[in-house]
């Protein structure tokens, strides 16, 4: 039994690569990622809005507010508020902002920074020395310096930079989407050939039969991980877990493609629902976006959970509680798909 | 080695039958022919013996397993060559057969071999999907030789062939039987009923009409026929005379005693004739 689906493996690996599945696949990949390394700009994101307010009445005073005035001018994302209360109000409601505060020290001023949590260290530092810059020359004395972060450790779509936050948009989509399409499209050359029906006189049985497709669906769904991921994030991802989630995902989508085409004789009666299924499952892409729009019929769509489970295996925010918990759903998910796959097959198989 | 009983199957699960009440037996190194015309049955049963379409009602053992029930037992004994060519396009002929002889547990020929057998050495290597028609065809009937089949089921091996490369698997076919292979071969050709197999049966519109070799059918239902050249008033003409009825006995008689005759051949009723006979239609 399993030299029987090594051998089917090898037959359906021939023949995918003989119809081009791997270069499709393998090219699209590194299509992919020269989009996201050179034309998907690295950060789109409007420049961040600083809140700022002061209760210091000290020497420097006027040389400070001076430096505030020149930066508004160029800068009209500079905005004055009455308290320090009210900046951590505005810093919540608008999340790309940090805030700036001034007050007395023991002897001279303190500039207090107020970031949002999800700020790199690089970009805090950037900050902080542009403000001394600008101060130098015109203070005696430099000011203090103090950070103040409001949330330590929160992970944001904007400290992932914009380009490379597409990644994992492509890493569900690519293996996914593609495995649908080619194995149903691998089913209806062997049933336009009427090879399954060679088969079914063998002993072979229709699980192995299936199982191989499914495997090579799911190599090329590595092999485009694996070309994205590199490429983009170098060794700088969980590739376990990521590995982990393409597999189930790819055995999923393959054993749905594998479903979808057991109700069809060809690819033209069963286009209209390849296209409708590809657009449901592709609808979580917008909620990667805006996350604030998921309502229950995205949320429930199977590619939500691993796009938001890829990420976390991509750009690790500790948060690996949804790996596992996407991983136990594919799981199951896949069980049930590959087995519906071979009552279908069973069925229709026998029908001619 | 094949006992069916009362089969009948409907495409529709309804009482349209395609296959309506077939009964037969076929003994061990037997070829069994089944012979009628186009839409008659033939290769529906023979689909519901090599377990392509489900049993629906009736008695079929093939191998001594009930195709009700088919194993890995009936499908390492049969081996079967599809009316239409069913071959991986993208695989080369012999990738085709190394693949499809993986999937049996018994052993198995050589894919060359076979290749060879049926003429086809030459464009192993070249991808299936490219081969003619016939080319096609014989591939698909050396495959079903490639688990060394006890039963080998034919559908249509030789339409479709040119004239030579029919005989060469006319050959093979025979080949096989001194094996002791036994066969069912699907045909709506008389010609190759006649020449290949053991017994006939006619079958018509899902029906068996009659089943016995082929000697025995023109022995009992065909008719000696003299086909006779002779001038008359200085024409050529052409005639044929039963041997059985008595006016043209009489009539070819007086032609021999005259010294008319020309030309003159005796011939043997075909099948075909007898299968009008017993049917009422014609095998085309
Ligand atoms: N897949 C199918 N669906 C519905 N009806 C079918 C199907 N295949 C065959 N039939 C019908 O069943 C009947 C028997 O067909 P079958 O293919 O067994 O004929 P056959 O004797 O093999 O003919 P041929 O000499 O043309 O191969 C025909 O009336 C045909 O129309
Ligand atoms: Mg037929």
């Amino acid at each position: 039994m399993i030299k029987r689906f090594l051998w089917l493996t090898k037959k359906d690996a021939v023949t995918a690569y003989r119809n081009y599945y791997f270069l499709i696949v393998v090219a699209l990949a590194l299509l992919f990622t020269l989009l996201i390394r050179f034309v998907v700009p690295e950060d789109t994101s409007v420049k961040a809005t600083v809140f700022y307010s002061t209760n210091y009445s000290g020497e420097l005073r006027t040389q400070l507010d001076e430096t505030i005035g020149q930066s508004k001018d160029t800068n009209q994302n500079v905005v004055s508020v009455d308290s320090r209360e009210e900046i951590i109000e505005k810093m919540k409601e608008n999340t790309n902002s940090f805030g700036m505060f001034i007050k007395q020290g023991d002897s001279r001023p303190t500039i207090e920074f107020i970031f949002q949590g999800y700020e790199n260290d690089q970009s805090r530092n950037t900050l902080i020395i542009a403000m001394k810059d600008s101060l130098s020359g015109k203070t005696a004395e430099n000011p203090k310096i103090d950070t103040i972060v409001l949330k330590e450790n929160i992970s944001r779509d904007m400290n992932i930079p914009m380009n490379k936050n597409i990644l994992p948009l492509f890493l569900v989509m690519e293996p996914a989407m593609l495995g649908f399409v080619l194995i149903v499209s691998l089913i209806f050359m062997e049933k336009e050939e009427g090879t399954i029906r060679a088969y079914v006189i063998t002993p072979g049985k229709i699980p192995e039969y299936l199982a191989s497709k499914i495997t090579v669906m799911v190599v090329l769904g590595i092999i485009s991980t694996l070309i994205g991921s590199l490429i983009v994030v170098g060794f700088n991802a969980d590739y376990l877990s990521l590995l982990a989630l393409v597999i189930v995902s790819g055995i999923f989508f393959s054993a749905l493609g594998l479903i979808l085409a057991s109700f069809f004789e060809n690819i033209s009666q069963s286009i209209i629902w390849l296209i409708v299924i590809s657009i449901i499952l592709s609808l979580p892409t917008v909620s990667y976006f805006f996350p604030s729009f998921a309502p229950i019929y995205i949320k429930i769509l199977p590619t939500y959970s691993m796009m938001f489970a890829i990420r976390e295996a991509v750009f690790s925010t500790g948060n690996t509680g949804i790996i596992t918990s996407t991983l136990i759903t594919f799981t199951v998910l896949s069980i049930i798909s590959y087995l519906l796959a071979i009552f279908a097959y069973n069925r229709s198989l026998l029908r001619d | 080695m094949l006992n069916i009983k009362d089969l009948y199957y409907s495409y529709t699960k309804d009482e349209s039958y395609a296959v309506k009440g077939v009964s037969f037996e076929v003994t061990e190194g037997e070829i069994f022919g089944f012979l009628g015309p186009n839409g008659a049955g033939k290769s529906t049963t023979q689909k519901v013996l090599t377990g392509l379409l489900p049993m629906q009602k009736g008695k079929a053992f093939v191998a001594g397993v009930d195709v009700r029930k088919p194993n890995e037992k009936l499908f390492n004994s049969i081996g079967v060559s599809f009316e239409h060519p069913n071959i991986y396009k993208k695989l080369s002929g012999y990738e085709n057969l190394d693949f499809y002889r993986k999937m049996f547990s018994v052993p198995t020929e050589d894919p060359m071999k076979l290749l060879r057998l049926v003429g086809l050495e030459e464009a192993a290597n070249k991808k299936a999907g490219g081969y003619s028609k016939g080319m096609k065809q014989r591939l698909v009937f050396a495959r079903s030789l490639i688990n060394k089949p006890k039963i080998w089921f034919l559908d249509e091996p030789i339409s479709g062939l040119d004239p030579t490369t029919a005989n060469h698997i006319k050959d093979v076919i025979k080949r096989k039987k001194e094996e002791g292979v036994t066969m069912f071969l699907t045909t709506h050709n008389m010609y190759i009923a006649d020449e290949l197999c053991d017994r006939v049966a006619f079958i018509n519109e899902g029906k068996i009409a009659l089943v016995d070799s082929p000697r025995n059918l023109k022995l009992m239902y065909g008719e000696k026929i003299i086909k006779v050249e002779y001038t008359e008033n200085g024409q050529i003409k052409k005639e044929n005379f039963s041997m059985i009825k008595d006016e043209d006995k009489q009539k070819l008689n007086k032609l021999i005693s005259e010294g008319k005759i020309e030309t003159l051949h005796s011939q043997e009723a075909t099948l075909e004739e007898i299968f009008m006979k017993v049917t009422g239609r014609g095998l085309k």
